[in-house]
């Protein structure tokens, strides 16, 4: 490697010098070879010390290339250094410092046997001699140093160094030089200042130390330089970090994901929420943990009904409430739709008798709180239920048991078997089927095992494992089977004949608790934005459900993919309870003020597209996946170039099928067929798709929840997958 | 398109001279036109000169040049096409073979010469200047906070504009005002929208087409705010919006929308409901009986070559 222009320099000044006292025309070559070796000595014994090139030199001159005396000479240096309490890493910005080496010199290949041979001959008698020269105490002092006396061991060198004026033309402070890029430039001073300024909120884990704080990633990128060039005299740096190796990795970290220099709290913060959660946790392992729970089911199969039935049960709802709703709905000649009003709220929802938005609401067992989701039925609004079987843990299937609404809901375009099939490919596997309005058929129990063994069978291949299934009868309207019989009315006299299971909200409380991901970085999809009436000036009330980590009041977020940051006003819980942090798993209402953007673009731009995520791990948004996916089969097989819809989380978007790369071995996951033409039902595949604009998406090994998508077209869902990589 | 001249010999080579006077011209130009043909048409090139003091000076010439079509670029959306190739007239200007780039936009003149006017391009030229026009429709694709205003053509669908505003759900009383408020406001945008792309005076029919009921609101309050505003337009024109019913709010569903029976028959045969028809006929071949059914240049040539294509095999090369 050609050794770069200014060390070249250097070498041809001392040329001159040392020629006439009688050193070797291959001096540089020397001098680099005991270099090397002089680094990696100091690499290996001494990583601590801070120096640079030239005083290298020096100290290998004075003890006339013995690495054990220049050594000595370090080791005396850095004591002064530390004593003086300047030390150099302290001021890597300051463009007046020299020349120095990288301190970890690992990178460059050196070879041990390269001392050379005529240096050892006088090796014993220099190294006492060595031991009187001036040690260079700090960047400043440099000039000085040089001028100082030289060793006794070279007497006629000292007249030519110190009648030469520069030496080494860069380390003087007064000459007039080109700037060569390799220092921080003003700009670069000031934006690594702010920086710094912004990184003192910042958790220990990203920054070593204080002294390490400073590579920035131009010195990071320098650094590489010099890794390339890898010459045996590396002059070319100013990187004084004790650990470039790990300040290189950071830089190589931050390049990879988006530049937010903001944290989500400090680490001692999160320390301290960590362990109050971990022993909330500890404490109500025996009392409640949240559940996500949504109802499905074919339209009009009765699910808000019985869910609004089941929390008045529960005594959510007053009787007030529910009298008033009785006599409202009855006005518009909707006499039986009273329960279902407790979640249907909109206006259009009342009239039409028809849920269109998930509705929300909460309440507990004694086991368990739940945020009941109440899915839309209709198959106009399975985006919508999409988004709310996104949000859950666990699913109740309504099922309408009256004479034809079963066959309705289940055979040719019900909506039965494709929410079964959607709440299972978002990742729900605890399920309970309410066969709904048995009255209709007088509690038979013949049509009940009707119901449950064709539902047994499409569950199964649907793959619901059996045990985490739970069948039972039920009357939304009229309150059977809701809650246990202690607390109602009893069960009438059909029913009790032949059925003994449990009440809906006993096989409700019955679920396991969901697994959390609290250690991972913070996630959390949008459902929802509202702007707060009042008491929340200057924030935005956004909803949706903790994916991972957890998140606390006056964290910063960052809203991905836009990059805004937002700080956490106020949590609340269940829409009402304002508690200090939340978990993985909690649905949420979060009231953000925006730091870097105004409130209105943030409102403007904030839908359900977007995630909030930890500003200093964000979630990346990609517009193109490869995914594999099991094809449901639809009006047509999937080719590329197919336009579709592309669903994941609560965003719908539209796609194009990129390519069919291979077909996938369901049983073993291997790959089978090359390049198929078509995908049809049954198949399962590897895929790409392009997505119009980019989302928010994980990898499904990363993060289960957010790397689920499902492919709809014409209206129906014709594909479910995971995402394998982002490309 | 106007055709002005057109002069095709019996052995098929010739040339025509055309004008394109609508957006939907360009479209057909484009499929009309093949690399190897010959364009010509009155262009601009920058030339540049040494003038008497020797300096350069750069002058833009307007020059009428014979390109060799080499490459075609088209957007549809932007009503212009971009057509370069080598020179091959004479011109003072400008060197046999040098590269240039021919602009076409609506009317402006041009000619296509082509070796061989084969019955495709004969039948796409016949079509493209028939002056009965095909049924010109605009279509509103719609859902809670997006909406996609475009203008069908006998051929082609062109977006003149996409709304999308963010519509907060329901979540308790307080926010249920809001959803109120955010719907109304994105209803009255897409209204504006309506008014300011839809030439009520060309189209036939406008579609508004939604999932769910947002049809039915947003007519129910286009109309209200028409007669509260008396906005003529609207009211005089009510008998042309056509509601129906579309899977998603997105572009796409623009294909089942045109393939359902309610629009097809309001609308007079465009093409497009032809293509969804034949295309979703090779889709069932190919869900059925997909050794039958080919796609991409590569299959159906090969099919082709084995004399084993019939009319019951759909050719259809993904663009």
């Amino acid at each position: 490697m050609p050794p770069k222009k200014t060390s070249s320099s250097v070498d041809d000044d001392d040329f001159d010098d040392y020629d006439n006292d009688g050193y070797d025309d291959d001096d540089s070559e020397v001098l680099n070879a005991a270099l090397e070796e002089f680094y990696d000595a100091m690499e290996d014994e001494h990583p601590e010390i801070i120096f640079k090139e030239d005083e290298a030199v020096t100290w290998l001159r004075s003890s006339n290339y013995d690495i054990d005396g220049a050594i000595t000479l370090a080791l005396n240096k850095s004591k002064k250094s530390t004593s003086t309490k300047k030390p150099a890493a302290s001021k890597p910005a300051a463009p007046s410092s020299s020349k120095q080496p990288p301190s970890s010199s690992s990178s460059k290949p050196t070879p041990t046997t390269s001392k050379p041979s005529t240096t050892t001959t006088t090796t014993t008698n220099k190294q006492a001699a060595t031991k009187n020269i001036p040690i260079p105490a700090s960047v400043s002092a440099m000039g000085k140093d040089l001028c100082a006396p030289p060793p006794q061991a070279s007497p006629s060198s000292s007249t030519s160094i110190s009648s030469s004026p520069t030496p080494f033309p860069t380390s003087t402070d007064d000459a007039i030089k080109p700037f060569d890029f390799t220092e921080p430039s003003p700009d670069d001073l000031i934006s690594e200042k702010q920086r710094q300024a912004f990184s003192k909120k910042k958790d220990g884990s990203t920054n070593t130390s204080s002294s390490s704080s400073t590579p920035s990633t131009t010195e990071g990128i320098k650094y590489k330089q010099n890794v390339k060039t890898s010459a045996p005299l590396p002059t070319l740096s100013s990187s004084s970090a004790p650990s470039t190796s790990s300040a290189k990795s950071n830089v190589v970290e931050k390049m990879a994901t988006l530049k937010l220099d903001v944290a989500q709290h400090s680490a001692g913060r999160r320390k301290e929420l960590l362990e109050s959660i971990s022993s909330s946790m500890a404490s109500s392992s025996a009392g409640k943990d949240h559940l996500n729970l949504v109802v499905v089911g074919h339209v009009d199969a009765g699910k808000s009904t019985t869910m609004g039935h089941l929390l008045f049960r529960l005594g959510q709802v007053d009787a007030k409430t529910i009298a008033k709703y009785e006599r409202e709905s009855q006005k518009r000649g909707k006499a039986s739709f009273h329960y279902a009003w407790v979640l249907d709220q909109s206006e259009t929802e009342r009239d039409k008798g028809v849920t269109i938005h998930v509705g929300a609401s909460h309440f507990s067992t004694d086991h368990h709180d739940f945020t009941l989701l109440d899915a839309p039925g209709h198959r106009d609004y399975v985006p919508n239920m999409i988004g709310g079987a996104a949000q859950a843990d666990v699913a109740i299937l309504v099922v309408d048991g009256a004479p034809n609404g079963f066959e309705n809901g289940f055979m040719c375009d019900g909506q039965t078997k494709e929410h079964a099939i959607l709440v299972r490919s978002m990742g729900v596997v605890q399920i309970i089927v309410a066969i709904n309005k048995l009255d209709m058929v007088q509690w038979s129990e013949e049509r009940y095992d009707t119901i449950v063994s064709e539902m047994k069978g499409f569950l199964k291949q649907s793959g619901y494992i059996e045990k985490n299934v739970t069948f039972l009868p039920c009357d939304g309207l009229h309150g059977v089977n809701l809650v246990p019989p202690a607390n109602s009315d009893g069960l009438p006299s059909e029913l009790k004949e032949w059925y003994t299971g449990p009440s809906l909200a006993e096989a409700v409380d019955a679920f396991r608790p969901a697994d959390r991901n609290i250690e991972k970085s913070f996630r959390m999809s949008v459902v929802d934005v509202v702007k707060p009436a009042q008491g929340l000036s200057g924030a935005l009330l956004v909803s949706g459900k903790i994916d991972s980590g957890f998140v606390a009041v006056n964290d910063k977020i960052c809203v991905s993919p836009m990059g805004h940051v937002c700080s956490v006003k106020s949590i609340f819980k269940s829409h009402k309870d304002n508690v200090e942090y939340a978990i993985a798993g909690d649905n949420i209402d979060l009231a953000l003020v925006p730091q870097n953007t105004t409130l209105d673009l943030l409102l403007a731009t904030l839908s359900s597209r977007c995630i909030l995520c930890d500003p200093a791990h964000p979630i990346q948004s990609s517009s193109r996946i490869r995914g594999q996916i099991v094809v449901f089969g639809g009006r047509v097989p999937i080719t590329p170039g197919m336009a579709i819809t592309f669903h994941a989380q609560s965003l719908e978007e539209p796609a194009k099928i990129k390519t069919l790369l291979h077909l996938v071995d369901k049983a073993t996951g291997q790959p089978t067929k090359q390049k198929p033409r078509a995908l049809v039902e049954g198949h399962a595949a590897v895929i790409e798709v392009v997505i119009d604009r980019g989302v928010c998406l994980e990898k499904f090994a990363d993060y289960r929840g957010l790397g689920r998508f499902l492919l709809r077209d014409h209206g129906k869902t014709i594909a479910a997958g995971v995402v394998l990589e982002l490309l | 398109m106007k055709l002005l001249k057109k002069s095709i010999d019996k052995d098929g080579m010739g040339f025509v001279h055309l004008r394109p006077e609508e957006a939907e011209d360009l479209w057909h130009i484009y499929h009309l036109i093949a690399p190897g043909d010959q364009l010509t048409s009155k262009t601009f090139r920058r030339i540049q000169k040494e003038n008497a003091s020797g300096n350069m000076e750069s002058d833009r010439v307007k020059l009428t040049l014979t390109i060799a079509i080499e490459k075609i670029d088209f957007d549809p959306g932007q009503e212009e096409m971009r057509i370069s190739g080598p020179c091959v007239s004479e011109n003072q200007h400008i060197k046999m073979g040098a590269y240039h780039t021919i602009d076409l936009a609506l009317n402006k003149n041009f000619t296509v010469a082509k070796h061989e006017w084969d019955s495709v391009a004969l039948t796409r030229l016949d079509e493209a200047t028939n002056i009965e026009k095909n049924a010109d429709a605009a279509a509103v694709v719609m859902n809670e906070g997006l909406a996609h205003v475009c203008l069908i053509t006998g051929s082609m669908t062109i977006l003149r504009a996409r709304i999308e505003c963010s519509v907060p759900k329901k979540k308790g009383a307080a926010s249920l005002a809001g959803h109120d408020k955010a719907i109304l406001k994105f209803y009255d945008q897409v209204v504006e929208s309506i008014l300011r792309h839809i030439r009520f005076d060309i189209v036939k029919a406008v579609i508004i087409a939604s999932p769910g009921y947002v049809r039915d609101n947003f007519m129910q309050h286009m109309m209200e705010e028409a007669q509260r505003k008396a906005t003529s337009v609207l009211l005089e024109n009510k008998a042309k919006f056509l509601v129906v019913h579309s899977s998603s709010g997105h572009m796409h569903s623009l294909k089942e929308i045109l393939a359902s029976p309610e629009v097809s028959s309001k609308l007079a045969d465009t093409k497009a409901a032809g293509e969804v028809k034949a295309l979703d006929e090779f889709y069932a071949t190919l869900r059925d009986d997909p050794s039958r059914a080919f796609y991409g240049w590569g299959h159906v040539k090969a099919a082709n070559d084995s004399k084993s294509s019939n009319n019951s095999i759909a050719r259809i090369c993904e663009r």
